[in-house]
């Protein structure tokens, strides 16, 4: 008993040296492979896991974002297969970042520590899911042009050639297949007809009620931009560089009548063109030279008058309003349009009567309501013609009187994948328009220039 | 002239039961008036005097419930208290830490836990169970040396959030503690009948050692173990029935006290040794409420 005594008391001691503890508890961190992508669209986000080791296991959620709040930080696998269900607040004090990220970390019972890395944003597409608000469009959009009164969207694409036509109000979408690359398009007055400029020298005419092409205007020039005129007309500006003069093409007979040597002078090749309405006018800037100055045409007799005026401002493009009676410039500054006098000027230019205060440099484009009372404008980072907008371009609502901003979207990010990587794009809106009330907006935009594909679609918005 | 004798005898008699001081007091009841000759540690050697007779007799200790001797106030309880016996006994129950919290809870709560989490936490942590085995050579009577044996053992466990306070993430899991405290020493102990009882004794030890300790801590999903040693000291009191001359129950009040300057702390990569600054040393002193058996053997 006295030998038993003292031996007990050393094993007793000497077991508290064992390191079996840290041993058997020793956990290792496995990463998953990809990322979760949650979109903000989704009103009740979840990450799905499929994991065959997990079995029927237990696990807790370890270490998360704190943007994350988590329906319950407990769970069960079930057949390897659970569901991570939660919400999303951003911490006021956080500024306002394009994405949320962060990783995730579970716990699960017998098999250890496994992650994920989460992303949320902005993101119009995720893999698997479907967003109704974003439409992908195939093809590399050259124009697009919108009939208020019918709500017809019509696309002009290359690769492949076509018109993409949608009516979001009936959900009806068709595709109008072109035997020839179409660069620009406008709709005829009744909005059943589309005239369509290609990269040779001639214009189609398509029927959307025969969903066809019926008929083709030859040209001597290859049209840059065209206009319907609304009184059986077509006006188109030439491509090229050179000093020229504007097309008019009659639509009845299909008579190419060349502007006058008056033009000369002023006019060049790629001018912008628009109508203005509630004349019978339409103006242009010249992309090729600088100033690309304001060109005011009257059509009042069907061909053009030779005279034009023109006012030395660079404006680079432009938007008229409903009432005809002003036009907002590509920097933003609002001006007046001065009734047609037929006697050419360019001594003093038109006076700024106002201006959007656009957080970026410079308007995208831009639309109206019917009532002309709001008008949508994209604004963007690039001074020049067709250039690049910036990651930063945004939708702005603004009142057409006062001038104010009233709301702000921003276009989603699309997730791709390049490379076999997983790249969030931003996508850069080209085209802005809205109905006649303004109650929804669509946004034609494409992947950012710097992500190996060209991507394009429609995202819609409601204005509330 | 034999009347005198006699007389003479009879005060002779008397003289020498006079001076039988001593007693037993046998199991039965039966009391043995005689004076003790010698104490064995199996029995006990006596002699008396029935009149002019002196007689020797021997009485085995088991037969003993205790032992008057004519020492004032002596008295061996049982007579078992005597030199020469092994006293061994066992206990456990409850044992509560004495360290205060109150820093520790803050701490915490600067982490992320809710007031009602520290509170449980420590709660738990403070509620430990310790067992007690020591063992005693009687060299005195009511007087041993020897040596003592204590286990402690207590756990928390708590769910909780944390926050690392870098606006970017938070941490949830298990706070979990599992501390173990061993502690070895030589000990004194001392005995004594409670009043002129026969069955209750008192007892007090004191004993001075070594102590070990371990925590086998979880910090949601990271496991890491502490350990350390330090000098300890114990001092206990108790009160034992014993039902019957070798076998006792009772119940013991200890105080155990020790501080741990430095501890060495093993995430899984080799142990660190931290030196805690004077203000933070682990104080691991408990109160111990135990009940036990006690054997003399």
């Amino acid at each position: 008993m006295k030998r038993i005594v003292p031996v007990l008391f050393a094993v007793l001691l000497l077991g508290s040296c064992s390191d079996d503890f840290l041993e058997k508890n020793q956990r290792n961190l496995t990463m998953l492979s990809g990322k979760a992508l949650i979109s903000t669209f989704d009103a009740d986000p979840e990450i799905e896991i499929n994991m065959g080791l997990a079995g029927s296991e237990k696990y807790h959620i370890a270490y998360y974002p704190v943007w994350m709040v988590w329906e319950s930080m407990h769970g069960k696998f079930e057949n390897g297969l659970t569901t991570l269900k939660f919400h999303v607040e951003k911490p006021e004090w956080q500024p306002d970042p394009d994405f949320l990220t962060g990783t995730v970390v579970l716990d699960i019972d017998r098999i250890g520590l496994v992650g994920l890395e989460v992303v949320c944003g902005n993101i119009g597409n995720i893999p698997g899911q479907t967003y109704t608000r974003i439409t992908h469009l195939s093809g590399r959009v050259k124009d697009a042009v919108m009939h208020q009164p019918t709500g017809t969207l019509a696309i002009a694409t290359q690769y492949p050639n076509q018109l993409l036509l949608f009516r979001p109000a009936t959900q009806e979408n068709f595709t109008i297949p072109l035997q020839k690359s179409p660069q620009c398009l406008d709709f005829t007055e009744d909005g059943k007809t589309l005239l369509v400029g290609n990269t040779t020298a001639e214009i189609s005419e398509v029927s959307l009620d025969t969903r066809s092409v019926v008929r083709e205007y030859p040209l001597d020039c290859v049209a840059f931009d065209l206009v319907a005129g609304q009184n059986g007309w077509c006006y188109l500006s030439p491509q090229g560089d050179v000093w020229n003069v504007l097309r008019s093409l009659n639509l009845q007979t299909g008579d190419v009548i060349r502007g006058g040597q008056l033009m000369m002078g002023y006019l060049c090749g790629n001018m912008i063109l628009k109508k203005v309405p509630q004349r019978a006018q339409i103006m242009g800037t010249r992309t090729q030279v600088g100033p690309t100055g304001v060109l005011q045409v009257d059509i009042s007799r069907g061909v053009p008058n030779d005279t034009i005026q023109y006012w030395h401002m660079d404006i680079t493009d432009f938007w008229v309003f409903r009432d005809g009676n002003r036009f907002l410039a590509k920097s933003g500054a609002i001006y007046p349009i001065p009734p047609f006098v037929a006697s050419v000027s360019g001594a003093v230019n038109l006076s700024e009567v106002g201006r959007v205060q656009l957080p970026q440099t410079a308007v995208g484009d831009a639309c109206f309501t019917a009532a002309g009372n709001t008008l949508f404008v994209v604004g963007g980072n690039a001074w020049q013609y067709g250039w690049p907008q910036g990651e930063k371009n945004r939708i702005f609502m603004v009142d057409a009187g006062n001038l104010s901003i009233l709301k702000t979207w921003e276009p989603s990010f699309s997730a791709l994948e390049v490379n076999g990587e997983l790249v969030l794009a931003y996508n850069q809106v080209r085209y802005v328009f809205t109905d006649s009330q303004g109650s929804r907006i669509w946004t034609l935009r494409r992947t950012a220039p710097e992500t190996a594909p060209e991507l394009w679609s429609i995202e819609e918005f409601e204005v509330k | 002239m034999i009347r005198r004798w006699m007389l003479l005898m009879l005060l002779a008699a008397s003289v020498m039961s006079a001076s039988s001081q001593d007693r037993i007091i046998t199991i039965s009841g039966d009391t043995i008036a005689c004076r003790i000759l010698r104490e064995g540690p199996a029995s006990v050697t006596f002699e008396q005097f029935q009149g002019e007779i002196r007689t020797t007799s021997r009485i085995n200790r088991d037969q003993i419930s205790f032992i008057e001797t004519g020492i004032a106030g002596q008295v061996q309880h049982n007579g078992l208290q005597s030199p020469g016996r092994l006293d061994i006994s066992f206990s456990g129950g409850p044992s509560w830490l004495t360290a205060s919290t109150k820093e520790a809870k803050e701490q915490a709560m600067q982490l992320g836990m809710t007031r009602q989490q520290t509170d449980s936490y420590y709660r738990q942590l403070k509620l430990g169970w310790s067992g007690n085995a020591d063992a005693h050579w009687l060299v005195a009577p009511g007087m041993g040396a020897g040596v003592r044996y204590r286990f402690f053992t207590t756990g928390a466990e708590e769910w909780t959030t944390i926050d690392p306070h870098d606006g970017q993430n938070l941490w949830y899991g298990q706070l979990k503690e599992t501390i173990y405290i061993q502690y070895a020493g030589p000990s004194l102990k001392a005995t004594a009948p409670l009043a002129r009882s026969r069955h209750l004794i008192l007892s007090s030890a004191l004993s001075a050692g070594w102590m070990f300790y371990r925590n086998e801590a979880l910090a949601v999903t990271s496991h890491y173990l502490v350990t350390g040693n330090s000098f300890g000291s114990f001092l206990e009191t108790g009160l034992d029935y014993f039902l019957t001359p070798r076998i006792a129950l009772g119940m013991r009040l200890s105080l155990f006290v020790a501080n741990m300057k430095k501890l060495d702390i093993d995430y899984g990569n080799g142990p660190q040794s931290v030196e805690l600054p004077k203000e933070q040393h682990e104080n691991v002193s408990a109160l111990d409420l135990q009940g036990g058996i006690r054997f003399l053997l």
